[in-house]
This record gives structure tokens, C-alpha cells and sequence, in this order.
């Protein structure tokens, strides 16, 4: 049988024969739900401690302000927020039924009504709404963990459950963290591994939360927050379980996203207050918010307060000040500029959405073994047909192999060495040009092509057959040396018919 | 530069009567006597108050102790975080003690104050590796002045920091704590866990709520933690607080600002609930000491006023004090029965101390052990490693709390002993006061303690506030409990499992083999570290039990030689009053009576005080 090249074809082509499989019996939904995930938007879940700022990054992430935040621990339910046409919010139940949730609009936020349902039999709740920046991520609210109320941690800990038989609920995971104890640094490990289950350094990533916040606040909290960032970036252990850890501010950009006319003019009337009293004002929020110190209501201190907090408003004040932004516009693109909000914004970016498609295909491949494991038991031919397409499936696609090999070898699974690594990088580039991925330049021989690919193959094969390699060790020789194989195959079949 | 300053205490005056009694005893001579009061005397101006400053991690636990003492003198950094006990107490210079644990031994140095953050903070001294178990600062500063000494605590965030445990077990030794979280969000499910073990062990908890000029929301944040905290018998009292608002270095005060950052109130409640009922404590223990030396000159004086009245009661009056004069002669020697009851019961105490304690480690030892093989989630190894941390705090606490009871218990005996072999002159002042057993640390009445605490305590742990084992036990175990948390962790096998879905089945076999030698790791880690435990903590009872046993001797040789010296220059006075005629005789009665009459009126104004 010849297989299309591209990995969701494949995947599709099993989903499609999964689901003739299944007709009639009682598996035919999940199969359908499988095929849904593998058609629909990568799933990001923004996990992290409780009051971590996770409703307040992915608001940012929106560009709108959707989810509730508050001083207290407010979201109780994993919450989708998808791409829809029109606006809808349900709740999933445990047995897979939706009911509607009625909602308003608070300030922008949400207010979802949830008091005449059970919150112990809801899943989650999935809001729909048109927004071009969901269009290719879903992103999803998690409860915090370490949370007072035990049934919210457990919500979460159940959504990102680690279980090898079953793929978590998301596709890649932002994990957000508070600044930490070095120490803790240390033993974040063993903490996020059992927060955000199925993830590894290729599908997850750190954010530094409340960046604002660090260092009380000052002018130059990014800054500090940006050399913190730097340092647990390095660490061997987090190095292990993320890619990557940016320091964001997400009340910052959230507020920078909305940032609306008349908040940019009372901005600017406190901008124009006296050195002394403003100076004094700026010391601490009740400080700024004592009746008399203003023109400005109260009402509207506290709101501004809300929306960009201390620093917000001090750095909107030095903006101002220095005449480098002063409309609303462009204090908003100094706030999203000021935030870090960008840098998440590329690792979605660079990070995940290209590895989008085998993640996805991952996941579906994972959920399908287990359908067929299940069909077994009412259709023994049927779930056997099943198992060993995927078998087959994931056998002669070799995104896979790479992807467990990216994996193997940035979670330190495996050691491999500095040249090695950057060896695998290069391989593994997303580029189709021969000689970059070999290394060579443009203007080699062809036969140095040949030579190259052929040491490839011999190099791997002997580390991968060294006495003291381990299977993983083994594992990654050998998917180095069949990627260097499939170089080789396509030197001598340029059409790139690959069998 | 703004300075809080606590309010004026009332026991200023019982200070000053002890001290005029102090200045009759220079004039009397007996600058013995003398020296005892005014210690007492300062002891009631200062008694130390151990105030435990703790919290997670940044949560401006050094920034407010700055706020208090409106100076910078712990290290403050948005990244940095403290990573060492500090100690700051009263002392007549600035100085800054190192004490390090190298190897196998303590060292203790004295550094330059500008070199604080190289030893006290994660960036000079990342990880403590640096062995730092405890730095002690002094500084001539007038809130200090008043006795305070406040801890400063590595923040206790996270399992791996082990501090809590460890705080914990220090709660016992301390006067107060002060709960340091900031008003960024409600209160985590370890903080309150922490507080409610706390309020149980330490009768003054204050809680402030920190950083609320940076938080618009912190009265919400304050209702939410007093919802969380609602179901706690004894709930902290909350201060807001913000450190940034009380200036600190020359920068000038800003009324309004000042009274927003609370510190002021969180310093009247330290003074109300801490330092002024230890003070009173004080006040009432000088007062019995002024007694007792105002009785012992007023004796002298009145045998000599017998003699000259009537010197036929010479030879009797001799004969008594030769008497009593040999019987403290024997008791000062080496071979007095007491003496060799402190040295049998301290080598009791210490033979079954170090017994208990082995006894301790090995069940911990095999608990734990027993707890590695049938671990499974992340969350049981995280519980093993609380359990260890716990039990070997508890085990340590015990071992401390015994050796406090030990000695106590032997003074009691001695007091008993001596009043059997020397009648009841020596017992009956030394009953009346109790004497310290070492240097600042344990200055207050130990009994006086059920009527500060407004809680009953459980009774092994009264008597314990202020002893010295404390602050060497916080320290140590500040330095020992993170590595034993590490001990487990660093090989917690489930990080080998982390994205197991991701590195595909087949590599199930080899992940079970890894799990296998992480396992066995891990029991050798622990091991390692319950050696290491028994060791250091094997030369800490050592050395506490030598301390014990010369501080006993020292306070009950001490009181002898007074007594000794009133029996002798009375003998003298006696024999020169007997010889004394006429004139000169009607001067001395006039004299004598004149004193006498100082004296008592001295007498009913202590006791006057006393009685208030």
C-alpha cells in the first residue's frame, strides 16, 4: 500500500478505516471525537500554581478580555476558549453530554452562570467566539494546582493526567510559575512532570508570570525579571522539561490590548500632576487612591489600578512623561512592547505550531490504540485490524521517530554531546535542502552528497551498536542513522517517491 | 532618620528600685551582690524575646525586618533570596558572627558587616554551600534595646527548602513569629497548614499581610485569608503591612505614608503581646533578687546591732556562723553531695538522650526505607520526604526539649539538696529566684509563662522559650532539613518518567531498570544523611550538656560565696561590735539603725512593686 507522504493524510486515511471499523458499535463517537481533535486547532493549556496569572496570559493571548480574573482564586473549571462563528458558551458533562451555560459581559470578562448546574459532573466548560487569534490554537484555562479547594487541583490534575495510555487533553502545554526559590528550581521537575502529564521539552514551555510584579514594581521590574528568566533558563532541570522560559507580564498586555481612549486621558491627567503629589501618589495604591490627592474619582484610580496595576501605571507615567507615547494607541504598543508578551506569542509561534500536525497526529494515534484495545472486546478481527494499523502507521512514518528523538535527546533521556546535538538540529531542520541538512556547502560534489549521507549511516550505526549503549541510546543511533538513510534515498530518487 | 520606637514600659521603675538597691550593696561593699542586680536590672530593661520572622519564599521577609529597624541591614534583591539564619540582637558596636559547619566541625567567625550578603543570601551563598548554619548580627539600636532579637528565616517555600519543618521545630524556643505573606494572592494550602500548626506552638502568631502598596486588591486578599483561616481555633492577628513606605537610611518621613505601612502597629502589638510581658517576667524575678540581697545585708547588720546590744550573745552567734560557715565550706567542694548529683543526673541525661535520639534515627532509618519501595506518584515521594524531614525535626525538638527538662529538673534537685544540707538560709534564696542557665538567652522566668500565653501549652514544651538549644537547633536544622529533602528528591525516579508517552513503550523496560537503581539510590542518599544527622547533632548534645552542667555550677558555686562572704564579715562586724564602748558604741547603734532603716524602706518598696 502507498502511503501519502504528508503525516495527517496518513493519520486520516487510519482515522477513516477506525471509523468504517467502528460503525455501529459504541466506540463509533469516540472515533469521531478523535477525528475532530486531528481536524481542529492545535489545543495549548496554560497550566500552572493557583494565581499564577494563567486568565490573564490567555486573555493577552486573545487579545480580549474573556476570561474572569480577580484578586481571588476564581477559575473552578477547565474552560476551552475555541474559534466559533457565533458566541456560545456550554458545559461538557462527565457523560459527554453539553448543556448550555447562560453568560453576560462584565467589563469585558465573562460571567459565566453557573450556580444551576452541578459543578461535580461538569468537565469543562467550552466558550466559542469568534476570534481570528484562535483561529489556529484552542486555548485552555486550567484551575491552579496547589489550590485551597482540593476539588479545583484535582480538575486539573485529572485534565493533565499523567497516564501513557491515554493522551492528555492538550497538545502543548505553557507552564506558568511565580518566581521561584532556586532551590525549587530544582524540584520544579518532579512538580510540573505531575502537572502537565504528557509534556516534554518539545511541546512545553515556562513563562516567568507576573513579571510586573518582581522587584515591588520599579521602572526596571522587566529588566529583572528578563536576568531572572535568563537564569532558570540555563537550569539543568528545567532545561529537561521546557524549552524555553520568558518572563511575561500579563496584566501589562492584557491591558496594553484594550487599552481604551479615556484611560489614556486620565493617564495623561495624572501625568500632568505636580512632581510631589504625583510622586507621592505613585508610592502605593492607597496612597494613589486617597480622595483628596486627585482631580481623577477615586472610582477611576482604583479602575486604572485594576487594569494595569502599580507598575502599568507608573510605567504609563514615564511614557507619558518622557513624550515617548502619550495616545491611547501608542501607549497600548508600548504596554504590549513592555510586557514580553511577544516572545510567548513566537514560541507558539515557532515552537508549536510547526511540530502542529504531529502532535496532533500523536495524540490521535495514541487515542485510536486504545479504541482498538477497547473494540477488541465486542470485535476481536475488527480491534486486531485496528491495532495494527496504527502499528503501521506509526511504524513507517518517521515524523515520529523524530519526534520521539527530539524528545529523547532534549529531555537528556539520552547524552548526547554538544556536536551531536547541534548535528541533530541541523538534521531535523524543517528545511528540504539537502546540503544544509548535511551540512555541506552549496557547492560540494554530489559525490560529496553521497559520502556525507553514507558516513551519516556508518557513524550512527557504530555509536548505536557501542556495547555499552542503552535502548534509548540504541533507539536515538538508529533514528539518526534512518534519517540519514532517507537522505540517502532521496539522492538516488529525486522525484521523492518514497515506499 | 525615623525611628519606631516603642512606647515607654511601666517596668522602667521596677528597674530603677532594683538598681537603687544595687547602689545601697556598693555602699555596703558587697559589690558581689551588686553585680547580680544590675544584671537583673538589665534584664528587665532587655530580656531577650526570640521574634521568628518566617514566610515562603520573597515574600519581603528582610524587607520588613529592615522596615522595623527603619535601616538596611538584611540584604534585599528581586532575584536574591536569603538563604541563611540571621540573628540581629542589641549589642554596643555593629558586628556580624559567621557560624559554619565545615565537615565535620563548627566554626564561628567574625566578617566585616559590608560581606553580609556573601554569606546570607542565594547569590554569595547559593544553597548554603557556603555551611553557614547561622550569622548573628549586632547592632546598637534602641528598638533592639529593648530585648528584641529577631530571626530571620530563609524563605520556606516549596518542599525543597525543608525550612518549615524545621521553623516548626523551633517554635517552642520562641517568644513570637511573625507570618510573612504577601497580598498578591490568598493564601496557599502549605502556608495555611503551616499557620495552623504554628498557633498551636507559639503563643504569639502575627500575621502580615506584606506588599500592599503593590496589590490594589489587598482587603480582598485579607477577607479571603480570614475566610481560609476561619476554621482555626486561634487565628492570627493580620497587620498590612508595606516595608517600602517607612523610609529607611536618611530619607525623610512622611507622616501619612508612614502610618499606611503599618509597620508602627505591627511594632506596638511585638511590644504589647513579646517584649513588655517578658519584661514584666523580668521585673518580677529582679524584684525577688533585690529581696533576697536586701535580706542578707539587713541580717549582718542586725547581728551586729545584737551583738553591740547585747555582747554576751557573741560566742553563740560565732558559733552559728562557724557552723554555717562549714557546711558551705563543704558544699563549695568538690566532693558536696549536689555536685555529684549534677554530674550523675547530666550523665544520666546525656546517656539517655543519645540513646533515644540513635533510637530515633534508626526507626526513622527504616520507616523510610521501608516508604522508598512502595513509593508510586510523585506526590508519595514528596510525603516521604516531609515524613523524613518531620521525624527527623521531631527527633532533634525531643532530644533538645529533653535536655531543657534535664536541667531544670537538676536544679530543682539541687535547690532541694542544698536546703537539706545547709539548712534553709541558701535554699530559701534560692528558691525565691530563679537563676538563668546560660548567658541572654534564658533570662526570664520560666513559670511566668501561663500567664503570658493565652493558651495552655502543652507542659513538655513550657519552660523552653528563649533557651539557647533552640537557636543552635534552628540552625542546624535550617541546614540539615533541605538536604534531606534532597536526598529523596534528587533521585525521584519519576522524572524518568516525564513525557513516557513521548519517548514511546518500548522503552518501558529500561525506564523500570532505572527506577530500580534510583530507588536504591535513594535509600543510600538517606542513609548517608541520617549519619550525617547523628553526627552533628551526637557533638550538639555534647556540648549542650557541658553547658548545662557548668552553668548549674557556676549560678549554685556563685550563691554559696555570697552566703560565705555574709557569714564572714558578719563574724567580723560581730567580734568588733563586741569590743566596741561607749561613745563610739551609741554612734554605731545610730548608724546601724539608720541603714536598717534604708534597708526595710528598700524592702516594702520591692515588695510594694512586687505586689502591683
Amino acid at each position: 500500500m502507498s502511503l501519502p507522504r504528508s503525516i495527517a493524510d496518513r493519520v486520516s486515511i487510519v482515522c477513516d478505516e477506525a471509523g468504517a471499523l467502528a460503525e455501529g458499535t459504541a466506540f463509533a463517537g469516540d472515533v469521531a471525537a478523535v477525528r475532530a481533535r486531528l481536524d481542529g486547532a492545535l489545543r495549548i493549556a496554560i497550566a500552572g500554581r493557583v494565581k499564577a496569572g494563567k486568565s490573564t496570559l490567555l486573555n493577552a493571548l486573545v487579545g480580549e478580555r474573556l476570561a474572569p480574573t480577580d484578586a481571588g482564586e476564581c477559575t473552578r473549571l477547565v474552560t476551552w476558549y475555541q474559534h466559533g462563528n457565533g458566541y456560545d458558551v456550554v458545559a461538557v458533562r462527565a457523560d459527554g453530554r453539553s448543556v448550555p451555560v447562560p453568560f453576560r459581559r462584565v467589563d469585558g470578562a465573562l460571567q459565566f452562570d453557573v450556580d444551576a448546574l452541578q459543578l461535580d459532573t461538569i468537565e469543562r466548560l467550552v466558550v466559542s467566539w469568534p476570534s481570528s487569534a484562535l483561529r489556529r490554537i484552542t486555548l485552555i484555562d486550567t484551575p491552579g494546582l496547589a489550590s485551597l479547594s482540593v476539588d479545583n487541583s484535582l480538575r486539573t490534575s485529572e485534565f493533565l493526567a499523567l497516564d501513557e495510555s491515554r493522551p492528555s487533553e492538550a497538545d502543548a502545554v505553557i507552564y506558568l510559575m511565580r518566581h521561584l526559590h532556586r532551590r525549587d528550581a530544582e524540584f520544579l521537575g518532579s512538580f510540573m512532570d505531575r502537572s502537565v502529564g504528557d509534556s516534554s521539552p518539545v511541546n512545553a514551555v515556562a513563562v516567568l508570570s507576573r513579571a510586573d510584579e518582581i522587584g515591588a514594581g520599579r521602572l526596571d521590574a522587566m529588566s529583572s525579571s528578563r536576568r531572572i528568566a535568563e537564569r532558570y533558563a540555563v537550569n539543568e532541570t528545567l532545561r529537561t522539561l521546557c524549552s524555553a522560559v520568558v518572563p511575561v507580564a500579563g496584566l501589562i498586555a492584557e491591558a496594553g490590548l484594550t487599552l481604551r481612549e479615556d484611560e489614556a486621558w486620565a493617564l495623561r491627567q495624572l501625568a500632568a500632576t505636580p512632581d510631589p503629589i504625583r510622586d507621592q501618589m505613585l508610592r502605593a495604591v492607597d496612597a494613589f487612591c486617597e480622595p483628596d490627592a486627585s482631580e481623577l474619582t477615586v472610582e477611576l484610580r482604583r479602575h486604572l489600578l485594576d487594569r494595569l496595576g502599580v507598575f502599568g501605571v507608573r510605567f504609563c507615567v514615564g511614557e507619558i512623561r518622557g513624550q515617548r507615547s502619550t495616545s491611547a494607541g501608542e501607549l497600548a504598543a508600548a504596554l504590549v512592547a513592555e510586557s514580553g508578551l511577544d516572545a510567548v506569542r513566537q514560541l507558539i509561534i515557532h515552537q508549536f505550531l510547526p511540530r502542529a500536525d504531529v502532535l496532533k497526529a500523536r495524540t490521535a494515534l495514541i487515542s485510536l490504540r486504545t479504541i482498538a484495545e477497547a473494540l477488541r472486546s465486542v470485535d476481536v478481527i475488527g480491534g486486531s485490524r485496528l491495532a495494527a494499523l496504527v502499528e503501521q502507521c506509526e511504524a513507517s512514518t518517521p515524523d515520529f521517530a523524530r519526534l520521539r528523538l527530539s524528545h529523547l535527546v532534549a529531555s537528556r533521556t539520552v547524552a548526547f554531546s554538544d556536536d551531536q546535538r547541534d548535528e541533530l538540529d541541523v538534521l531535523m531542520a524543517q528545511s528540504t535542502d539537502v546540503y544544509e541538512r548535511l551540512g555541506l556547502d552549496r557547492d560540494a560534489a554530489p559525490a560529496a552528497l553521497h559520502a556525507g549521507a553514507l558516513a551519516g549511516i556508518e557513524r550512527w550505526r557504530t555509536l548505536g551498536a557501542a556495547p555499552m549503549a542503552d535502548v534509548a541510546m540504541r533507539e536515538a543511533c538508529e533514528t539518526m542513522a534512518h534519517t540519514y538513510e532517507g537522505i540517502f534515498v532521496e539522492l538516488h530518487e529525486p522525484s521523492g517517491g518514497h515506499v | 532618620m525615623m525611628m519606631p520606637l516603642l512606647p515607654e514600659v511601666p517596668v522602667a521603675d521596677k528597674a530603677a528600685a532594683v538598681d537603687a538597691v544595687a547602689a545601697i550593696a556598693v555602699e555596703f561593699g558587697r559589690d558581689d551582690l551588686a553585680n547580680r542586680l544590675v544584671v537583673a536590672a538589665a534584664r528587665v530593661r532587655r530580656p531577650a524575646t526570640i521574634v521568628c520572622v518566617v514566610g515562603e519564599f520573597k515574600q519581603g521577609k528582610s524587607s520588613l525586618i529592615n522596615a522595623m529597624l527603619g535601616l538596611d541591614v538584611c540584604p534585599v534583591d528581586d532575584d536574591i533570596a536569603t538563604s541563611a539564619t540571621t540573628l540581629l540582637r542589641f549589642g554596643d558596636e555593629p558586628s556580624v558572627v559567621v557560624r559554619r559547619r565545615r565537615g565535620d566541625g563548627v566554626t564561628v567567625e567574625r566578617v566585616d558587616p559590608a560581606t553580609l550578603a556573601d554569606w546570607v543570601t542565594e547569590g554569595g551563598n547559593p544553597d548554603n554551600s557556603r555551611g553557614v548554619e547561622r550569622v548573628d548580627i549586632t547592632l546598637p539600636h534602641p528598638l533592639l534595646a529593648n530585648g528584641l532579637v529577631i530571626v530571620d528565616t530563609p524563605g520556606m517555600g516549596g518542599l525543597g527548602a525543608g525550612h518549615a519543618a524545621a521553623t516548626l521545630s523551633f517554635l517552642p524556643f520562641a517568644d513570637g513569629l511573625i507570618f510573612v505573606s504577601d497580598a498578591s494572592s490568598e493564601l496557599s494550602a502549605p502556608e495555611v497548614e503551616f499557620l495552623a500548626s504554628a498557633t498551636g506552638l507559639c503563643p504569639n502568631v502575627v500575621f502580615a499581610l506584606a506588599k500592599i502598596d503593590l496589590y490594589p486588591s489587598w482587603r480582598r486578599i485579607e477577607t479571603i485569608n480570614a475566610r481560609l483561616l476561619h476554621d482555626q481555633a486561634d487565628a492570627p492577628v493580620v497587620v498590612p503591612v508595606s516595608s517600602v513606605l517607612t523610609p529607611t537610611g536618611s530619607e525623610l518621613p512622611d507622616e501619612k505614608l508612614v502610618e499606611m505601612s503599618g509597620v508602627a502597629t505591627l511594632l506596638a502589638r511585638i511590644d504589647s503581646q513579646i517584649v513588655s510581658p517578658a519584661k514584666a517576667v523580668a521585673a518580677q524575678r529582679a524584684l525577688h533578687e533585690a529581696l533576697g540581697a536586701v535580706r542578707q545585708m539587713k541580717s549582718a547588720l542586725e547581728t551586729e546591732l545584737d551583738v553591740l546590744d547585747n555582747p554576751s550573745h557573741l560566742a553563740e552567734i560565732v558559733a552559728r556562723l562557724t557552723e554555717s560557715t562549714a557546711h558551705l565550706e563543704q558544699l563549695r567542694g568538690p566532693g558536696a553531695r549536689w555536685s555529684i548529683v549534677v554530674a550523675d543526673r547530666l550523665s544520666d541525661l546525656s546517656s539517655n538522650t543519645g540513646h533515644q535520639f540513635r533510637g530515633a534515627m534508626r526507626s526513622v532509618s527504616r520507616d523510610i526505607e521501608a516508604g522508598i519501595e512502595l513509593l508510586k506518584t510523585p506526590d508519595d515521594w514528596d510525603q516521604l520526604a516531609r515524613q523524613l524531614q518531620t521525624s527527623v525535626a521531631d527527633a532533634v525538638t525531643k532530644v533538645f526539649v529533653e535536655i531543657e527538662g534535664g536541667a531544670q529538673s537538676t536544679r530543682h534537685a539541687v535547690v532541694d539538696l542544698i536546703g537539706e544540707d545547709s539548712g534553709d538560709d541558701l535554699s530559701a534564696s534560692t528558691r525565691s529566684v530563679q537563676v538563668e542557665l546560660a548567658s541572654m538567652w534564658t533570662s526570664r522566668g520560666i513559670d511566668a509563662l501561663g500567664k503570658r500565653g493565652t493558651r495552655q501549652l502543652s507542659s513538655a514544651l513550657v519552660g523552653l522559650r528563649g533557651a539557647q538549644g533552640g537557636i543552635m537547633m534552628f540552625g542546624m536544622m535550617a541546614t540539615f532539613l533541605p538536604a534531606g529533602a534532597a536526598a529523596l528528591l534528587m533521585s525521584n525516579p519519576i522524572t524518568i518518567s516525564i513525557g513516557a508517552a513521548f519517548a514511546g513503550v518500548q522503552l518501558a523496560d529500561a525506564r523500570k531498570r532505572k527506577i530500580a537503581q534510583r530507588r536504591q539510590q535513594a535509600r543510600s542518599n538517606v542513609r548517608q544523611f541520617l549519619d550525617d544527622v547523628q553526627f552533628a547533632v551526637g557533638n550538639e548534645i555534647g556540648d549542650a550538656l557541658r553547658d548545662v552542667q557548668r552553668s548549674i555550677r557556676d549560678e549554685f558555686t556563685g550563691r554559696i560565696s555570697e552566703l560565705l562572704r555574709t557569714y564572714a564579715e558578719t563574724a567580723q562586724t560581730a567580734q568588733r561590735a563586741a569590743t566596741e564602748h561607749g561613745e563610739f558604741a551609741q554612734q554605731r547603734v545610730v548608724a546601724l539603725g539608720a541603714s536598717l532603716e534604708r534597708l526595710s524602706l528598700a524592702e516594702r518598696s520591692l515588695a510594694r512593686s512586687s505586689a502591683e
